[in-house]
């Protein structure tokens, strides 16, 4: 029996525009799965990336609830949003979005300080591990500028899941990557959910859409389809690319 | 023909241009008009306040017909002959001479007022005051018995007003007067002129005449004669040239007990609103600078943020002076708005105010504002905006098209030797420094305008510090004592040893001074001298003191005057009598506006003079002087009247200085609040992006809030400093050139904790919470549009 972590249930987000109000998400119900690993695909403009932010309180939802070990995170004030968002969920930007005055070391360790209970020394040493699990220990001394942009997306994953998060969102992660840091961050992502990691994901690219194991396709606002894969192998890239291709295709992507 | 239509094409770019920018950036627009208004409106308005005082001056000694020179006697000195000699003078075109009665002391509202003051009786040349001060009134009532009209220097002076009684001490005894209304003497009314005159009516003046002439003796007078004279059209002499010759000549001033020139009167009389204004206007400068650097750190916060914007224009074939054009239009439009806005609210404003001086000038202030003056100053503005804006927009020059559209701007972090670890246990406050040290160039010219506001912050805190101060005071030669004593006779050495041992009974004297003041020819020039038991009392600013009986000291002003040095012999004449005399140092005195000097009573007397020494003493201690003083009026009744001194100063001083204090600080605030504001915009606008990154990991606004304002209380932290330092190192050049015109020529300053203190934590907690409330966008902002944006 899968558990859920977060669901949500009516959800709308509408934007002020020219006068009027323009919907871009419209009564979305879904549901996240404990230690799944769910994709969210659609062309531009479907409002994959609106959806992810209301989901991952980055962004208030105009209508619904999105339920959160049982409370709704809409409704939450902003020093419980940040708690959220420090403790319990992982973010990770398309543009990397590391703090430039920061080393990748400190990029990463920062969120990890935010836990009042957990010790400084504790905080350094799990970042270490992540570094080191991302192949950036070596240059953790470095600024942001100083770094290609494969690493500095490796070092997003790991300030993502400095704190262990319940949930780990990422927008896009490989959309800003060439093909090898592609690989290697997806690689990341898929080995963080084999141990365990709830991970929801946003993208158009089909190779990194195959690494999940539930696709749900969104259409101007609403969800239309969703398709659920068997579990990520290395090696079944290529018929897991046909079965989502087809299935896009029927979706006429 | 092409080249103007491309002109006018060119023009039309940038107005289109122009146009949307001021929409895009309205705050940037408003903050740099809001500056300018601020600057416009306070020049211009202490202008119009200082020149209104001017010309309310110069306009009542028009009214008046006041002589060229004005010289009191002792009735006995002032013969027939020397009427005469004056008269037939060919210098001279009229004279005219009178009477009056010599009040030495004045008490009004329990406040004693001790210069030599004269009453006389009103005649067809008196004028009253209108009580809105509006100008004179028409009529001058015919005063009865027990009535009298004083010059508003002395109701400042005592802090009395009309309708209160003033009792006047003469040699014929003690009077009582009520005042029935303010005399409009623009030659002796300011509250900086010592002599005052009085009008009384014709009863009182005969009744008060004849028991003074029953008192007077050969040592005791109270009926003296001035003499006003008007120099002939046709003499081309200066008013001070002319005293000095006449005096040559006939020896009519060296007789009196004191003179004063219409030209000597206006300048004692429009001194503290000459000082005061100065003051300001170097604050407003310095306003000015602070304008100038808001708009080149604005500028360049622009160019780093529109980066590729430029470099979009660049590529559509705009050219780097049609951009710099853009902004050199936006910012000095800006800058013109803002001052011809602060112009039209000046006006009024210096109408309201123009005569805030009054109490001290004592004339009505004429509405008058020097355009002139004003067009120039806002040339120079423009001017140095323009300039401004041309070097700050020089890096637009540098700017790639392809570079700034490929998306290759230049890295605004850097690293930076400051850096500090991230800290867990102060997080907020590492990250905050860090921000700090890794875009310091954007905090320059927060330490440069925090830098400024301290240190004239500081400078007035030491002015108004100093002269409150008795330390302070003393330490540059203005004697500052708890008691004095006035005698009754002359005091001989025993009385004196009799009067300290008392006073020593209950406190003890720090420092005392017997002295007296007196008129005296110096080089043939009439000038205030100040014969002590001992001169090595006073502070020395290069020297020695006199020791011996042909020894002078003299202030540096009359020094520069006459072109003296020390060791130069001159001379010094008393009531006829001459000698020669050493200038063995120079001291500072505020009398007369600096121009005194000092001998020896022994020196003094040499040459006649007699005149009954004055004791003041400085206690160690304060507590005791009202009960000190009521002991020694009982003991020595006989001998001395002793007095407490409460205040350093006047108060009519201490208002203007709180009121410029206050304008100071007020100012400093709205300049912090306006340039924070600003600073904080473009701040905002550049580390959006972090802030929405700190946000999504888990920061609360309140932290991230905290900590935005934590780097501006830095950075106004560094500014103070510099700023202290800057104070502490200039405040006493400043403030002696500022107070040349007052004595002043060695400015001693004194730094209490308050004087840092105080500014210093104006400023920074006025960034400290302007920062925080600027930032509150961080809160309104959903991470989403944060990143995005």
């Amino acid at each position: 029996m899968k558990q859920t972590i977060l669901s949500a249930r009516g959800l709308c987000k509408s934007f002020a525009h020219n006068g009027g109000q323009l919907h871009v998400l419209s009564h979305i119900d879904i549901d996240l799965y404990e230690g799944e690993f769910t994709v969210i695909m659609g062309a531009s403009g479907s409002g994959k990336s609106t959806l992810l932010y209301a989901l991952s309180g980055m962004d208030r939802a105009t209508a619904g609830e999105v339920l959160y070990g049982g409370r709704d995170i809409v409704k939450m004030k902003e020093k419980e949003l940040a708690k959220l968002r420090h403790s319990d969920f992982g973010f990770i930007f398309q543009q990397m979005h590391l703090v430039s005055n920061l080393t990748l070391f400190e990029n990463v360790a920062v969120p990890g300080y935010l836990d009042k209970k957990r010790p400084a020394a504790k905080v350094r040493e799990r970042t270490q591990q992540l570094l080191e699990k991302m192949s950036v220990s070596h240059i953790k001394d470095h600024l942001p500028s100083q770094v290609s942009g494969g690493e500095q997306q490796r070092c997003a994953v790991a300030r993502a899941v400095i704190n262990n998060p319940k949930a780990l969102f990422a927008d896009e992660p490989t959309g800003a990557l060439n093909r090898k840091n592609t690989t290697d961050v997806l690689n990341l992502l898929t080995e963080l959910n084999r141990e365990g990691q709830s991970v929801l994901m946003v993208t158009h690219d089909l190779r990194s859409a195959i690494r999940g194991k539930r696709i749900l396709y969104l259409e101007d606002g609403k969800i239309i389809g969703e398709l659920t894969l068997p579990d990520y192998k290395a090696g079944d890239e290529k018929s897991r690319e046909t079965q989502v291709n087809a299935w896009l295709t029927s979706l006429e992507w | 023909m092409a080249y103007l239509v491309g002109m006018v094409g060119g023009a039309m770019e940038i107005l289109t241009l122009l146009r949307a920018n001021i929409r895009h950036k309205k705050g940037s627009f408003l903050s740099v008009a809001l500056l300018t208004l601020i600057i416009a409106a306070s020049a211009v308005t202490i202008l119009g306040i200082k020149e209104s005082a001017f010309q309310g001056v110069y306009a009542s000694h028009e009214r008046m017909a006041t002589p060229d020179l004005w010289i009191e006697y002792y009735a006995y000195k002032l013969t027939d002959d020397m009427i005469s000699e004056v008269k037939n003078d060919k210098r001279v075109k009229t004279v005219k001479v009178g009477d009056y009665l010599i009040a030495g002391k004045g008490i009004m509202n329990g406040n004693e007022y001790t210069n030599m003051t004269m009453m006389m009786e009103a005649d067809a040349g008196t004028i009253l005051l209108k009580d809105d001060l509006s100008g004179v009134r028409d009529d001058v009532p015919k005063l009865k018995k027990g009535e009298i009209y004083v010059p508003q220097g002395l109701l400042s002076n005592v802090q009395g007003e009309v309708g209160q009684k003033i009792t006047l001490t003469t040699l014929g005894g003690e009077y009582e007067f009520t005042v029935k209304g303010v005399l409009f003497d623009p030659y002796l009314g300011a509250a900086v002129i010592g002599w005052k005159r009085y009008c009384i009516s014709e009863e009182d003046y005969k009744e008060i005449q004849t028991r003074i002439a029953q008192q007077e003796t050969e040592e005791l007078h109270g009926i003296g004669k001035y003499m006003e004279i008007i120099k002939s059209d046709d003499c081309p002499l200066t008013l001070a040239q002319f005293r000095r010759q006449l005096n040559k000549d006939t020896g009519v001033v060296d007789m009196g007990v004191g003179s004063l020139t219409r030209d000597m009167s206006i300048y004692y009389t429009t001194l503290f609103p000459q000082i005061i204004s100065s003051i300001l206007m170097v604050f407003i400068m310095l306003l000015l600078a602070i304008v100038l650097i808001v708009t080149v750190h604005s500028i360049s916060m622009e160019v780093e943020s529109n980066y590729v914007t430029f470099g979009v224009l660049k590529a559509q074939g705009f050219g780097t002076g049609r951009i710099r054009a853009l902004f050199m239009a936006q910012y000095l439009l800006a800058e013109f708005l803002g001052a011809i806005l602060g112009i039209a609210i000046s006006i009024p404003l210096a109408a309201a105010l123009a005569n805030m001086f009054f109490a001290i000038i004592a004339v009505p202030a004429v509405l008058s504002v020097p355009f002139w003056l004003i067009a120039i100053l806002l040339a120079i503005l423009f001017v140095l905006s323009a300039v401004s804006v041309f070097l700050a927009t020089v890096k637009i020059k540098r700017i790639s098209p392809v570079r700034a559209i490929s998306g290759a701007k230049e890295e605004i972090y850097f690293d930076s030797r400051l850096n500090l670890p991230i800290s867990k246990k102060m997080l907020s406050a590492s990250l905050a420094f860090r921000q700090f040290t890794s875009a310091k160039r954007r905090y320059l010219g927060i330490f440069a305008i925090v830098g400024i506001l301290v240190f004239f912050m500081m400078t007035i805190n030491v002015l108004s510090h100093t002269v409150n101060s008795k330390s302070a005071s003393e330490s540059m030669g203005l004697v500052a004592t708890e008691i004095d004593v006035s005698p009754k006779r002359q005091l001989t050495e025993e009385d004196f040893a009799e009067i300290e041992k008392e006073i020593g009974r209950h406190v003890k004297i720090e420092k005392k001074y017997y002295y007296t003041s007196s008129y005296f020819s110096f080089e043939g020039e009439q000038i205030m001298c100040q014969p002590y038991k001992d001169p090595s009392v006073l502070p020395l600013l290069k020297g020695r003191a006199p020791m011996y009986e042909n020894e002078i000291a003299v202030s540096p002003i009359l020094l520069d005057e006459f072109g003296l040095e020390i060791g130069d012999e001159v001379i010094i004449g008393w009531e006829g009598e001459k000698g020669r005399y050493l200038i063995t140092g120079t001291f500072q005195l505020m009398n007369d506006a600096g121009r005194c000097f000092v001998v020896s009573y022994e020196g003094a007397s040499k040459l006649g003079y007699d005149q009954w020494m004055w004791g003041c003493y400085s206690l160690e201690n304060d507590e005791e002087t009202e009960e000190v003083v009521d002991l020694l009026n009982q003991k020595f009744a006989d001998v001395i009247e002793a007095r407490a001194n409460e205040s350093m100063m006047d108060e009519a001083y201490q208002v203007v200085i709180l009121f410029m204090q206050i304008i100071i600080y007020a100012f400093s605030l709205l300049f912090s609040l306006i340039v924070v504001h600003m600073v904080c915009a473009k701040a905002f606008v550049q580390e959006r992006m972090d802030i929405g990154v700190y946000k999504a990991i888990g920061f609360t606004a309140g932290k991230l809030r905290l900590q935005f304002a934590v780097r501006f209380l830095t950075a106004a932290a560094i500014g103070s400093c510099l700023g202290a330092a800057a104070s502490y190192a200039f405040s006493a050049r400043i403030l002696g050139m500022l107070l040349y015109g007052v004595g002043i020529t060695s400015f001693k300053t004194t730094f209490g904790l308050l004087t840092f203190l105080l500014p210093v934590s104006v400023v920074c907690a006025g960034f400290f919470v302007f920062a925080y409330l600027s930032s509150r966008k961080v809160k309104e902002v959903e991470v989403r549009e944060l990143v995005q944006s």
